[in-house]
């Protein structure tokens, strides 16, 4: 996992909690560098350790971590890591979504070390779309709920996710429906 | 390709959605989606109204520079934008259709303009790496950013420990593997007068002695090698006149290849300073114990010495053909001396104890014995007041214990000895019960209760401390050395006991004490034997070899063993005793300590290297007491010791136990026949220096005695003073002083009591060298006298 996505927990919690929290979590997840770097690779280990350790210490629930933290990612970290690179990517949440697969494949180029998730998106009708999301890593389904109703919210456009199918529970990815 | 074909329009759009054409006239006819979302009215407008071309710069715009133009790349800057905003290109000239095609892209330099230009990433198509381009510009700011923001908090961090550092009390420094200062605090700066420039030039080893810089140095190494973690070391700064430094060090690494040391240290002169007045206050409580213990090993030795042969020789007299009225003398002389000697071991038990030198033993004994002696020995006591002395055992009491048995009678002793003294009519009663443990592990519980005057509740208090006695208004009415009972609770303390007691004043009293012992399942027939030869008479056959300097002491031993039926034969010191073992074979060997030429402390050690006497029983005798002593002559080669003065029967008992049973038989009368009273003449003693009172008083007047000592003593004392003289000259101060160790019995018979402490004085100025010149002024003055001694000694011989 990139540095900027383990940056958004630190963010996160020191912005709902404060720094001596995070310095708790950071403790108990075993990292000990002064902090995470955005373009560096980190084993995906430490993320899924970082997201527990917030259990643990703050008692939210990691559902809950997980979704707060991909709509935190959306609109701090990845606003102020890609700035208008990230709004750049469609010129309202349909378009974003739509070219998702696209985005991830260039980003692909930039981060070699890092094996990026792919996106399929499909319109099914006027304001429905669904999004599957193929990736190595598992249990990052509330991870992508959070990014989409962040993505929603960063185009001041409502959303709703429901999920379809978990790789968690047996599916081969996780499945997403969205309406707008 | 440009036909009205859609798909390969489209397909054109895709590819190159950036893609414009002009004509002959360079107007706009066609433009690609991307570039009509920049100006979506370029449709129909000329080019120059446009674009402004930038590259080439001297360039003349119409189509037939154009189409000379094909491959070059051109320049352009969107007018509507202020010409801000570029746009790359290329030509291809379309001959058929007489246009012109521009493809290229908006040359972005940052993703703000894109805003600009009213784009997005998705309008650019896969093979402009315009957005790659884009994304890697935000990558390298990304890390700029990170790096500003790693650097921000090292900042942070750096300015907190710094000031924690600086503001610290303690000196903080760090140096590299060599002990070249590469920080130090200001604290540290200031508190060793450093010169802050010149720090880094400077190694530690500089500001102490070369001893503890190695040492320190030795620290590092162990660091280095990970043997330690941390290093404590305390040092004097030598550039301070007392400043003392306690520093701990510790490694640290510094990066991947580098290491170097870290150090706090304080000022810790005051702690130093404690450390030796402490020291020296240690020192001197230490020395002033180890004079009290020489002076009371020394007074021990000076009391004890007469005193074991005034009970010997009142023994054998007591053995001899006397008349009632001698008899009553001597009975009382024997009562006095053994009162003197409770006495004595009063005073000096309590300072072993209180020294924690007095230690229990363990040896199996019976302490129905042990109680049945003890109401022998304060029967007589008890009987001489009317007091009835009663003893009672309570339930069935294991006869065999393993324990210290001369310490509980000592225990019992004082407490019934106590008990008797403070009851005038009446009872005290004995009882005896013990509380079973656990399988071999018992608690003995004796109870004293007696009929006496009772304690008051605020004496009780006081009761088992030193000196304190019930009645303080009249403490000359009950005789003793107020010592007895606190004795007896130390001794009770030591065996892990317990003492306690309840009182009625006028009712009396009752001493309870629970001490516990291991019972024993020993071989109860050695006890058994023990006790039976103790008890019965006569050392007959038993060869005796008395190694023994001391004249007087040598002829009360000959005689009192003599008089049991012992074979004695003597030798003078630790040499003459090795010739005699040789010579003859010897049943036992008792060996005094102190002899001259050959003490008995190496006699021992010599018969011991020899196989042939590596059983032979040898009992040490001697006149110090101490535990210490004790494990003396145990650890030199003897299988006992009794200490001076002695009791005969405690000689006789000690080689009982050490030699196998020999024929009994009665006790031999002494051989010293006691005969007219000889009456001091006191007119006839000398002068000032000599006084035969003692020897008359020792020998209980006997004419016999003092005439064989007199003459003993004209031999022995020139022999002596000659000694003396000789090894004064030699400077040989260790022989000085042996020598006026065993001179000092002699000195006391026929000297004054003011003349005989001169030989005490010799043996105490002996121990230092410095004191050569006060020796040889008293060894002078004995030479000076030694005519008129000789003299007077001749003088007394000749009134016999």
């Amino acid at each position: 996992m990139h540095g900027a996505v383990n940056q958004a927990v630190e963010d996160l919690i020191v912005s709902k909690f404060d720094e001596n929290t995070w310095l708790k979590i950071k403790k108990e997840s075993g990292f000990t560098e002064e902090m995470f770097l955005s373009n560096e690779p980190y084993p995906d280990q430490l993320t899924f350790d970082l997201v527990v350790a917030t259990h643990n210490v703050t008692g939210m629930e990691v559902e809950d971590v997980l979704k707060a933290l991909g709509e935190y990612w959306v609109l701090e970290t990845g606003v102020k890591k890609y700035g208008a690179l990230l709004k750049s990517g469609g010129d309202g949440f349909e378009e974003f979504v739509m070219y998702l697969p696209k985005f991830h494949g260039r980003v692909m180029l930039l981060y070699p070390n890092i094996i990026p998730p792919e996106f399929e998106v499909e319109k099914t009708m006027e304001g429905k779309m669904i999004l599957q999301y193929h990736s190595q890593r598992d249990g990052l389904t509330m991870f992508v709920y959070g990014l989409m109703i962040g993505i929603g919210k960063m185009f001041d456009h409502p959303i709703e996710v429901e999920v379809i199918n978990e790789k968690l529970k047996g599916s081969n990815n996780d499945t997403f429906l969205l309406k707008y | 390709m440009l036909d009205s074909n859609n798909f390969s329009r489209s397909l054109f759009n895709k590819t190159f959605p950036f893609f414009f054409t002009v004509d002959y006239q360079l107007v706009i006819r066609d433009a690609g989606k991307s570039l009509l979302k920049v100006r979506a009215d370029l449709i129909q407008k000329s080019l120059k109204e446009v674009f402004e071309v930038v590259r080439p710069g001297v360039f003349e715009l119409n189509y037939k520079s154009l189409c000379k133009s094909e491959g070059k790349v051109f320049l352009l800057s969107f007018k509507h934008l202020n010409n801000e905003v570029l746009f790359k290109a290329q030509v291809i000239v379309l001959e058929k259709e007489r246009r012109v095609l521009f493809v290229g892209s908006p040359f972005v330099r940052e993703l703000e303009e894109l805003q600009r230009l009213n784009l997005n990433l998705n309008h650019f198509s896969i093979s402009d790496s315009t957005v790659d381009m884009l994304q890697l510009l935000q990558v390298n700011k990304m890390v700029n950013d990170d790096m500003k923001e790693l650097n921000r908090r090292l900042k942070i961090k750096e300015e907190k420990y710094r000031s924690l550092i600086e503001e610290a009390k303690e000196i903080i420094f760090t140096t590299d593997l060599n002990g070249n200062f590469t920080y130090m605090n200001e604290v540290g700066i200031k508190a060793l007068c450093l010169d802050e420039e010149k720090l880094l030039s400077s190694n530690f080893s500089e500001l102490m002695a070369s001893k503890y810089s190695e040492n320190i140095k030795a620290k590092g190494l162990d660091l280095l090698n990970k043997k330690i973690e941390v290093s404590y070391v305390e040092f004097p700064i030598i550039t301070f006149d007392n400043l003392w430094i306690g520093q701990n060090m510790t490694l640290v690494k510094i990066d991947e290849k580098r290491y170097g040391f870290q150090g706090i240290a304080r000022d810790i002169t005051e702690k130093i300073t404690y450390e030796k007045v402490i020291l020296g206050e240690k020192e001197k409580a230490q020395s002033a114990t180890k004079e009290k213990s020489r002076f009371l090993a020394n007074m021990s030795h000076e009391i004890r010495t007469p005193l074991n042969g005034i009970m010997g020789l009142t023994n054998l007299l007591l053995d001899s053909e006397i008349n009632e009225k001698q008899k009553k003398y001597l009975s009382a002389i024997t009562s006095s001396s053994e009162t003197l000697m409770v006495v004595i071991n009063d005073i000096l038990d309590i300072s072993k104890i209180e020294a924690g030198k007095l230690k229990i033993s363990k040896h199996m004994f019976n302490i129905k014995t042990c109680i049945t002696q003890l109401m022998e020995m304060l029967s007589a006591k008890a009987l001489e007041k009317g007091v009835q002395l009663f003893y009672k055992e309570e339930g069935l009491i294991p006869e065999f214990l393993i324990g210290d048995e001369p310490r509980l009678n000592q225990i019992l002793y004082n407490v019934v000895g106590n008990a008797l003294k403070f009851t005038e009519n009446g009872t005290v009663e004995i009882t005896i019960l013990h509380e079973v443990i656990s399988d071999d592990l018992i608690k003995i519980k004796i109870s004293v209760k007696d009929s006496g005057i009772g304690i008051s509740p605020e004496k009780l208090k006081h009761i088992f401390k030193a000196f304190g006695q019930v009645d303080e208004n009249d403490n000359r009415k009950f005789q003793g050395t107020g010592l007895g009972l606190t004795i007896a609770t130390k001794l009770v303390d030591l065996h892990g006991g317990k003492i306690e007691v309840e009182s009625e004043v006028g009712v009396g009293s009752i001493f309870s004490i629970c001490l516990p012992y291991q019972v024993s399942n020993g071989d109860k027939s050695i006890v058994q034997r023990v006790e039976n030869d103790i008890n019965s008479d006569g050392l007959k056959g038993v060869k005796v070899l008395l190694a023994e300097d001391n004249p007087v002491n040598q002829m009360v031993t000959v005689d009192l063993l003599s008089n049991k039926g012992a074979e004695v034969d003597l030798a003078e010191n630790g040499k003459v005793a090795l010739e005699k073992l040789v010579l003859g074979a010897y049943d036992v060997v008792l060996m005094d300590m102190q002899m001259p030429i050959m003490d008995g402390y190496s006699a021992m050690r010599e018969i011991r290297l020899d196989s042939k006497y590596k059983d032979l029983p040898i009992l040490a005798l001697t006149a110090h007491v101490s535990a210490q002593e004790e494990s003396n002559c145990i650890n030199n080669g003897a299988n006992d010791y009794l200490s001076k003065p002695f009791k005969p029967s405690e000689l006789f008992a000690k080689i009982q136990l050490l030699v196998p049973k020999k024929d009994q038989s009665e006790t031999v009368e002494s051989n010293i026949n006691s005969n007219q009273e000889i009456t001091m003449n006191k007119d006839n003693l000398s002068d000032n220096v000599c006084d035969f009172a003692m020897l008359y008083e020792f020998t209980n007047n006997n004419k016999s005695i003092v005439e064989s000592t007199l003459k003993l003593l004209t031999t022995i004392l020139p022999k002596d003073i000659k000694e003396l003289g000789q090894h004064l000259s030699l400077r040989d101060f260790k022989r000085i002083k042996a020598i006026a160790h065993r001179s000092k019995p002699n000195f006391k018979l026929i000297f004054t009591e003011e003349y005989a402490s001169v030989i005490v004085s010799i043996e105490q100025l002996a121990e230092d060298s410095e004191n050569y010149n006060q020796i040889a002024k008293i060894i002078s003055d004995l030479e000076q006298k030694e005519s008129y001694i000789l003299s007077a000694i001749d003088h007394e011989l000749s009134l016999l």
